[in-house]
């Protein structure tokens, strides 16, 4: 039947701010200053904030495995690459999006942020990017590479899970994991990873959001009376 | 065999000539030309063009594009497209594509004016000079009538009308276009070469190149030789550069094809009724079988089809699958077994396309197909792992669904296939496949050694069958949706029994549903999809299964016939078609088509139900002078089977290879009246049973309603 719908119903969601502190209002900006572009500079800083904040010589939880090692990248360039990889999000460019996102897990292979995005990126493949004789092209040639970049996806939220050292991170892994499922046509096992991330951490505000967001989509899609 | 109405008198007597060789009674070429030899080509087999437009697909499995052949007098790789018009101007008129009588897919046509009029032919074959996944294309264009100086070639991006681009094409729109010598060239790279008949163009120069725009035809032009009777154009499937194009002659290209198309249709198992054009769709439909075929990790990929569909989906590949192997070919069908499992996710679910539930029911059952036709208990055991998981994905859904209070209690929780059902709901079709895909498990299972396994997956097909019959009760006896909540476009709904079995083929809510189905369409036999003048070519496919399975001969062959009558000239099935036969962008041939095709052909003769090898299902009397199987995979083994119709009153069959029961149907018209060597006569005459061992059985017939 008709393929036209079969890949892709738009990009994950770029992730939510993380927790770290807004940055300090700096000198005022002229009034002009769109707000796209107040939005990507403060997305920068707080991605960039949230890659550093993690980084450093924080010690591994007790149990967990000693540190993967890194590509050495110095704070100015995961600043850079953090920006570029924002902006390539927001343009649509899903494999520089995922090249950026791969170099940024290189260097900080135990980030839960850099191993969240590199999942979002790996998930972003599937979205179809603009072509100047077709239209839109799709990056990924057949459902089988597709399938491949999904458990990617979830094997690196496994990781994010795996690396986060409080509940609030491993509860965001797993709404991320809901997300993805959602995403697959798998309802059960979003719901399930929903409930994981508010057993996690209770009051969790983006689980709370996932779950009821598929509940609501599970009962409009049940029985209704003939 | 047909005669398609003819243009133009002096192309009346070509094509009737051409016609009666390929008429020939029983002097088809044979299928098992040997490899290497350079057989002589088989005579065209010229048929109607029942689309709106004539297109073929020429390539070979495991390259990544196929060449498009048509609409009219043109050919494309997805890069570029070649046109051949004639310069004089005045009305043209094209024959449709036509590809040899042995199912060899070499295309043919012609192209007549007032004034001229020339034949073409064109062929594909692997390349692996151009790339291990690459082919190269060549044309002969003859001059029948007038001069080749008329005869022009153009070079565009993209074909005209109905045509496709591949996923990997260039996105370019910009394009330096010249001619270095006989080679013409795009953005630096070779796209194809002129061979002998054609005049070498000067101008424009790749060295000092035009640039044009657009996908329509660009600076690239030539015409005929005066005076050249024949003319070659070389193609490779992708750009390549000059230094790597190693064109090579028409002959040579359409001798690899035939060589290689022969090959492959030697391998499959003999299927022959007396019917020349059965026969000729049956070969068709597995060359587009083969042809729809990538590699991929060492493995095959069934390809949804050629041109526009190269990707695989585990609907569409499951179907290929019990295709393929019942067609012999047994190869394809259990690599791409082995393909599917790709699609398993950490749950155990198969998933190939967001929201298609029933994903895991196909897999588990394609999984069967492929290691019970014929039984392979070395593959079942190597797919076993993995479909155990699936099976207990499929416990864990059932569990949490009820605990969740989803409804219906039990089954697959809803779901948005994207396609299809094009509705977000509790799907019927998810659950009927979970219930075939568990008890093809348990098959599965049983013939990989693991009793327990087995056990397990009759366990859970029972448990969703309880639940799927209670579900069932609020449609009443009356048709049965697509989805639980009663709305959605047909789909899983229509295979409630062939092949899921969730239902019996008589039971009365598969023929309400059916009947249903069937009454929207405009088309006797086949299905409406959407609006009722959009005929779907294999969505009828189960219900005329089903109608063979009730004993229904005529009921299958209304089917038959009318796919039969809606085919393209290369025999060929569109997915969709509207009755006024255009397919929009869904180029023919459809894979699942062709598999659904030949699985319907092949059972019209020879068909497992369960325990029992039922056959002659569909055989008109004509097919008992001397319709015949060999080597054909059966759960039962590898069968032969020939029909006889020595006297007016007695039939003789002799099967021997598949060890089971026998149901075997006595053609419309006659009844049995008497069997011999065991066999024993049904109530109605309609059919006549043996035990397992029994190979050998005359029947005395009467007219049907007399003799008894």
């Amino acid at each position: 039947m008709s393929r036209e719908r079969r890949r892709g119903s738009g990009p994950a969601k770029a992730p939510p701010p993380s927790r770290a502190p807004q940055p300090p209002r700096g000198k005022a900006r002229p009034a002009r200053v769109p707000m796209a572009a107040i939005a990507s500079i403060a997305g920068v800083v707080l991605l960039a904030a949230a890659l550093l904040w993690w980084r450093g010589a924080r010690p591994p939880a007790p149990g967990r495995a000693a540190p993967v090692s890194a590509a050495p990248m110095s704070d100015d360039s995961i600043r850079i690459v953090a920006r570029w990889l924002i902006d390539a999000n927001a343009r649509q460019d899903w494999p520089e999006a995922l090249r950026l996102a791969t170099k940024l897990s290189r260097a900080l292979p135990t980030n839960v942020v850099a191993l969240n995005q590199l999942a979002l990126a790996e998930h972003n493949m599937r979205n179809p990017v603009p072509s100047p004789r077709m239209g839109q092209r799709y990056l990924l040639r057949t459902s089988l590479d597709y399938a491949d970049a999904e458990r990617t996806a979830i094997a690196l939220l496994d990781s994010m899970r795996t690396v986060a050292q409080t509940p609030a991170e491993r509860a965001r892994a797993l709404v991320y994991q809901a997300r993805v499922r959602r995403f697959q046509g798998l309802p059960l096992e979003a719901l399930s990873a929903c409930e994981a991330a508010l057993r996690e951490d209770p009051g969790n505000a983006d689980a709370v959001q996932a779950l009821q967001e598929i509940v609501s989509s599970l009962r409009a899609a049940q029985l209704r009376a003939k | 065999m047909r005669s398609p109405p003819s243009p133009h008198p002096t192309l009346a007597m070509f094509a009737c000539v051409l016609l009666l060789g390929a008429c020939a009674p029983r002097a088809r070429t044979p299928d098992t030309a040997p490899a290497g030899a350079d057989a002589p080509a088989a005579p065209v087999r010229v048929l109607a063009e029942h689309y709106a437009h004539s297109l073929a697909a020429l390539g070979a499995p495991g390259a990544r594009r196929a060449f498009q052949v048509g609409d009219g007098s043109q050919v494309a790789t997805g890069d570029v497209a070649v046109r051949f018009v004639f310069a004089g101007g005045g009305p043209v008129r094209t024959s449709p594509v036509w590809f040899e009588s042995d199912g060899v897919p070499v295309a043919h046509w012609w192209m007549a004016s007032a004034r001229e009029s020339v034949t073409f032919e064109a062929a594909a074959s692997p390349r692996t000079a151009l790339g291990d996944t690459s082919l190269e294309l060549a044309v002969l264009a003859t001059v029948v009538r007038g001069d080749a100086s008329a005869l022009e070639l153009r070079l565009a991006t993209r074909a005209e009308g109905p045509t496709f681009t591949p996923w990997d094409a260039s996105d370019s729109v910009r394009f330096a276009e010249g001619w270095h010598g006989v080679d013409a060239m795009r953005n630096g790279a070779l796209v194809a070469r002129l061979g002998a008949g054609w005049v070498p163009p000067s101008a424009p120069a790749a060295e000092a190149p035009v640039v044009t725009s657009g996908l329509g035809d660009g600076a690239l032009r030539t015409r005929g030789t005066a005076g050249a009777r024949t003319l070659e154009l070389w193609l490779p499937a992708y750009p390549v550069s000059i230094d790597a194009a190693a064109p090579r002659a028409y002959a040579d290209v359409a001798a690899a094809a035939r060589r290689l198309w022969r090959g492959w249709l030697a391998k499959a198992a003999p299927f022959s009724t007396t019917d020349t054009l059965v026969d000729a769709a049956y070969r068709a439909a597995l060359v587009t079988l083969v042809l729809d075929h990538e590699r991929d990790r060492g493995e095959w990929v069934p390809i949804g089809n050629p041109l526009q569909y190269r990707d695989v989906w585990l609907r569409d590949g499951a179907r290929a699958i019990r295709a393929l192997a019942r067609a012999g070919l047994g190869e394809f069908a259990r690599s791409d077994a082995r393909t599917l499992l790709r699609f398993q996710l950490e749950p155990g679910v198969l998933l190939s396309q967001k929201g298609q539930l029933d994903g895991t029911g196909f897999a588990l059952w394609a999984f069967d197909q492929a290691s019970s036709l014929p039984p392979d208990p070395a593959l079942a055991k190597e797919l076993l792992p993995a479909a155990v998981r699936a099976r207990e994905w499929i416990d864990t859904q059932r569990s949490q669904a009820r605990a969740r209070g989803l409804e219906p209690a039990g089954l697959l929780p809803p779901g948005d296939p994207q396609d299809n059902e094009l509705v977000q709901a509790p799907l019927v079709g998810n659950d009927a496949w979970t219930i075939a895909g568990c008890e093809a498990l348990a098959r599965m299972a049983a013939r990989a050694g693991d009793a327990a396994a087995a056990e397990a997956a009759r366990r859970t097909a029972a448990a969703h069958r309880a639940d799927f019959g209670a579900a069932l009760a609020r449609f009443g006896g009356g048709p049965v949706a697509a989805s639980w909540r009663g709305d959605g476009r047909d789909w899983g709904n229509l295979q409630l029994a062939y092949p899921t079995r969730a239902l019996e083929p008589d039971d009365p809510r598969v023929l309400a549903t059916e009947a249903r189905a069937r009454g929207r369409s405009t088309v006797a036999g086949l299905v409406s999809y959407g609006p009722a003048d959009t005929l779907h070519t294999y969505l009828g496919h189960d219900p005329a299964m089903n109608a063979l399975l009730r004993g229904d001969a005529a009921g299958a062959w209304i089917t038959v016939r009318a796919l039969l009558e809606h085919s393209s000239s290369t025999l060929g099935q569109a997915e969709t078609f509207h009755a006024n036969g255009g397919f929009g962008r869904n180029l023919p041939p459809h894979g699942t088509s062709a598999a659904d095709l030949a699985d319907l052909l092949q059972s019209l003769l020879a068909l497992d139900d369960g325990d029992t090898l039922v056959l002659a299902a569909g055989a008109p009397l004509s097919w008992w002078n001397g319709a015949s199987l060999a080597r054909t995979p059966t759960p039962y083994g590898l069968l032969d089977l020939s029909l006889a119709h020595p006297a007016a009153d007695r039939l003789h069959a002799r099967w021997g290879g598949a060890n089971a029961p026998v149901r075997l149907r006595v053609p419309d018209g006659r009844v049995a009246t008497s069997a011999s060597g065991g066999a024993v006569v049904r109530p109605g005459g309609r059919w006549v049973v043996a035990p397992a061992g029994v190979g050998d059985v005359e029947i005395g017939i009467a007219a049907d309603g007399a003799g008894r």
